[in-house]
């Protein structure tokens, strides 16, 4: 199926549950009570962004169904972009409401004798919860605080906006609107169930242990993990697992990591993370795990792996830890004895900062690889490029045939946007340029 | 899938939902207008102020001694039979500028 097939397809999907309760609420009519065109307006808007809040669960419920057609990083964007679009709906339809009556205490969530004061909370708490996720580095809020608050805060949104529809909403107080509402909060609860209970409580008997954890240097440590009393799972190279360290796999506390092992399993059937030390899990309870301890794995997910993407060779383009996923790639291709050309673009800031440095130089015998490494300081001790991966350096490499190639990025978002804006400028087609951006809340 | 891309997809459905948006407010709002939801909710202000204070209060006593929404809030929430979008159109209508004049002189309110 081409992208642009199941683009329309997608889109049109999103589009329809997003619209769909403003299209009951207009057939059956039940609120139409000569409010005017602004309220009118500000209603349609509420019940939208109601709609599309409840979506945004779908979206990162790991649902295979929801991340595979584009990927998670794609995904991930969209689930970004929509709740800030999603946020703006409810602060237009709060001040359209507000503004002309000049009842600002509307906007009170701490006004216990506001009708409105359900809304104002959703409200609130909405723009808090975008601007902790846009911002959650600045502010230096972990990343295991914030997966906490972030589904807690979202949860508490979407309830205190659908008490808010049926207290207030005079469309969604009817029946066929409210029935419909209803039935979106029950998948959203169904789809939490599942993604929280469920499917955490199956992992209960699917444990794994760490077989080795080496220190590769760099800050990144590779955590071997063998499953315990069953098969583990085989995966795509590329792909990730949800990793817990916690005693009970139904902890909120999971981090999301690349399989950097070759997808071509051995006997024992472990797997190899790659963990770079960047927050306080990664920096201070990945080194103190030892062999033998439990850990959680939940997956395989994500669709940024060459198996999906047909090409004459392949351009892989990475920076920092991003390094996880593409040396699983090219593990895979080296145990498959796949004969396709890999050009290998990897930047660090230093040589001593780069980890696999002279585990990728070495793949360069064993596979059709050629490997440049880029460092922003100059270094006399090994052959690289120095600066950034700019336009002119990948004009440099990339093959007369570009568009035969499959192009695979992935490192830190502002290096990720840069390197997708180069190679498109370079006549590399869109479709051709996947994603996976590590850091991206 | 390239950023760009999906910045566009997501401004492109952003789009057509404000579209949706603005046609279901021109659609709901051009459409005959029922006086009153099935829950027998008046939802305009002037209709809810006619309904549910008229016969007791004029407007511009309520309008002029209840500046304080908070105050109308509580008053209309204790006082009367109204639900609570009535409490917040009522409350909307008080406080929109010249509203107590037009019912003035279109004589529409009862005598007290």
């Amino acid at each position: 199926m081409s992208l642009l097939f199941r683009g329309i397809i997608w889109f049109g999907l999103y589009l329809l549950l997003v619209l769909l309760p403003l299209a009951v609420a207009l057939v059956t009519g039940d609120g139409r009570t000569g409010i005017g065109l602004r309220d009118y307006a500000a209603t349609a808007l509420g019940i939208t962004a109601f709609a599309v809040i409840i979506i945004e669960f779908g979206l990162v419920s790991r649902l295979h169904a929801a991340s595979e057609p584009f990927g998670t990083d794609a995904l991930m964007q969209f689930h970004r972009l929509m709740g800030m679009g999603a946020l703006l709906m409810v602060a237009l339809h709060a001040l359209a409401y507000s503004l002309p009556h000049r009842s600002l205490q509307l906007l009170n969530p701490l006004d216990v004798e506001s009708p409105a004061q359900s809304g104002a909370v959703a409200l609130w708490l909405l723009a808090a919860l975008v601007t902790v996720s846009v911002y959650r580095r600045r502010l230096r809020i972990p990343y295991e605080a914030w997966q906490v608050t972030h589904g807690a805060a979202a949860v508490t949104i979407v309830a205190a906006a659908f008490w808010h529809a049926l207290q207030l909403g005079a469309f969604s107080a009817a029946l066929g609107t409210c029935v419909l509402l209803t039935v979106y909060v029950a998948a959203l609860a169904l789809l939490m169930l599942r993604y929280r209970i469920i499917r955490p409580w199956l992992l209960r008997r699917r444990p794994w242990e760490v077989l080795d954890n080496r220190d590769e240097g760099a800050s990144t440590r590779t955590l071997v993990l063998r499953p315990v009393g069953h098969r583990g799972f085989d995966y795509l190279p590329g792909q990730f697992a949800w990793i817990s360290t916690a005693r009970s796999p139904l902890s909120v506390s999971q981090h999301p990591l690349s399989m950097s092992s070759s997808a071509e399993l051995g006997p024992d059937r472990s797997i190899e993370f790659s963990v770079k030390a960047l927050g306080d899990w990664s920096a201070n309870k990945v080194p103190a795990l030892a062999a033998g301890d439990r850990v959680w794995v939940d997956g395989p997910y994500g669709a940024f792996t060459p198996d999906r993407e047909p090409g004459m060779g392949f351009v892989m383009i990475s920076g920092g830890s991003g390094i996880a996923p593409i040396r699983s790639m090219l593990l895979t291709l080296r145990d498959r004895a796949d004969p396709r050309p890999v050009l290998l673009v990897h930047a660090s800031n230093k040589p001593g900062r780069m980890a696999y440095l002279a585990d990728l130089g070495r793949l360069q015998a064993e596979m059709n690889l050629r490997f440049i490494p880029v460092f922003e300081s100059a270094t006399a001790e090994i052959h690289c490029e120095q600066g950034y991966v700019t336009k002119e350096l990948l004009a440099r490499y990339l093959p007369t045939r570009r568009n035969d190639y499959q192009y695979f990025v992935c490192g830190p978002a502002a290096m990720m946007d840069s390197v997708e804006l180069a190679l498109t400028e370079l006549g590399v087609a869109a479709l051709r340029i996947h994603t996976e951006r590590f850091d991206m809340v | 899938m390239h950023h760009v891309t999906v910045r566009r997809v997501a401004l492109s459905l952003w789009g057509l939902i404000g579209l949706a948006a603005a046609t279901f407010a021109w659609i709901a709002a051009r459409e005959p207008t029922a006086p009153a939801t099935p829950h027998g909710i008046v939802i305009d202000g002037q209709a809810a102020f006619r309904a549910h204070c008229a016969s007791c209060h004029e407007c511009a006593e309520l309008a002029a001694s209840e500046r304080d929404v908070a105050r109308l809030v509580n008053k209309l929430a204790s006082h009367g039979a109204t639900e609570v979008i009535e409490d917040l159109e009522i409350i909307g209508y008080l406080v929109a500028p010249g509203s107590c004049n037009n019912d003035a002189m279109q004589g529409t309110l009862p005598a007290r």
